[in-house]
């Protein structure tokens, strides 16, 4: 179970990375490579790179859905200690990353991207950061509220 | 207002530290996986020019990550080092005197030590770092780069696997409960 427990958090934060690594370079590193051909050659190899990363985000997506659940599932008990604060982080994590997931799948979709693509994959860039933001801030404030629930208890054991 | 600043300190260290993480590997996979495949109709003159071009820009998120990793890694390491010194007392961050007395503590197995999962995370991802600056200095590329991206992919993946190791070892030593009745508290 522990192996189990790791591999399926290992899974989702590298296909996290992947997702927001990739969306990074896709929207800021590649076109500035690209610059130097001409427009009709740029478009050509952006449709081909987007083709290849289609594949890379399609599979991060599924990834991060099932360990996602799993993970939730695993995490409950702790979650559960302080549901106020811990439940609205993983809702909001979970949200932006729905989101994140939709407006992804948006750009990617068909032979030509739609044409706001650009901003598209630029505000989803910022969802994706945002989820990892509330998912950071989720595992520290569960890590103080179990030290703090751990300490409550050994007051409470000892008398 | 040190109450305040460290707690903030230490979740905006761990999210750097995250963040920077996803842009090196997600980076590195999309500058030796997708890239390649989608330039290889191109002249090989074309195709040394944008990948020349994009290196040169990948380069500075390559330092500004790896600078900001090790900081806030040896930040998230401070916090943590308790857990990661000590293989006998399970509950970190507890006060002296709710801990068990030395004849109720148990070592904890090689494997459960967080300590040696930290110890193992920290030398590849230094490692890891160092080949990722290493690929970028100068203005020309080692020989085979993309070989070498994608060795320092696999050791990242790794590396990623040792964090996650380590966080699930430190939670457990601190969720793990033993009878816990230290003798001053008793006569209270």
């Amino acid at each position: 179970m522990p192996l189990l427990v790791i591999l399926s958090r290992w899974l989702h934060i590298v296909s996290a990375c992947l997702a927001i690594g990739g969306f990074f370079f896709f929207r800021l590193v590649l076109p500035r490579g690209l610059a130097i051909l001409e427009p009709d050659l740029q478009t050509a190899v952006l449709l081909k790179t987007r083709r290849t990363f289609k594949m890379v985000i399609h599979s991060c997506i599924l990834l991060l859905l099932v360990t996602g659940v799993f993970n939730s599932i695993i995490g409950l008990r702790t979650y559960n200690l302080n549901p106020p604060v811990l439940h609205t982080l993983l809702g909001i994590h979970v949200l932006l990353a729905m989101v994140a997931f939709g407006v992804a799948l948006y750009v990617l979709v068909g032979p030509r991207p739609p044409p706001s693509h650009r901003k598209l994959v630029a505000l989803n860039l910022v969802l994706l950061l945002l989820a990892v933001a509330a998912a950071s801030t989720l595992k520290w404030a569960s890590q103080k509220i179990i030290t703090a629930h751990l300490t409550n208890t050994s007051v409470t054991d000892s008398r | 207002m040190t109450s305040i600043i460290w707690p903030l300190v230490n979740l905006l260290s761990r999210y750097l530290h995250i963040v920077c993480a996803t842009l090196l590997v997600g980076g590195t996979l999309f500058y030796e996986m997708v890239v390649p495949i989608a330039i290889d109709e191109l002249s090989t003159a074309q195709q040394l020019l944008v990948i020349a071009r994009a290196r040169w820009v990948f380069k500075w998120i390559v330092w500004l990550s790896a600078g900001t990793i090790l900081i806030s890694g040896i930040i998230s390491s401070r916090n943590h080092w308790f857990a990661y010194t000590n293989d006998r007392i399970y509950r970190t961050e507890m006060p002296p005197r709710f801990q068990s007395p030395p004849e109720m503590q148990v070592r904890v197995p090689v494997a459960g030590r967080a300590g040696m999962w930290w110890a193992a995370h920290a030398s590849t991802g230094v490692i890891a770092v160092l080949i990722a600056l290493s690929l970028t200095i100068g203005k020309v590329p080692p020989a085979q780069p993309i070989r070498w991206m994608r060795l320092n992919l696999v050791i990242l993946l790794l590396v990623m696997f040792l964090a996650t190791a380590t966080r699930h070892a430190r939670l457990q030593s601190q969720e793990r409960v033993i009878p816990n009745e230290p003798p001053g508290l008793r006569e209270t």
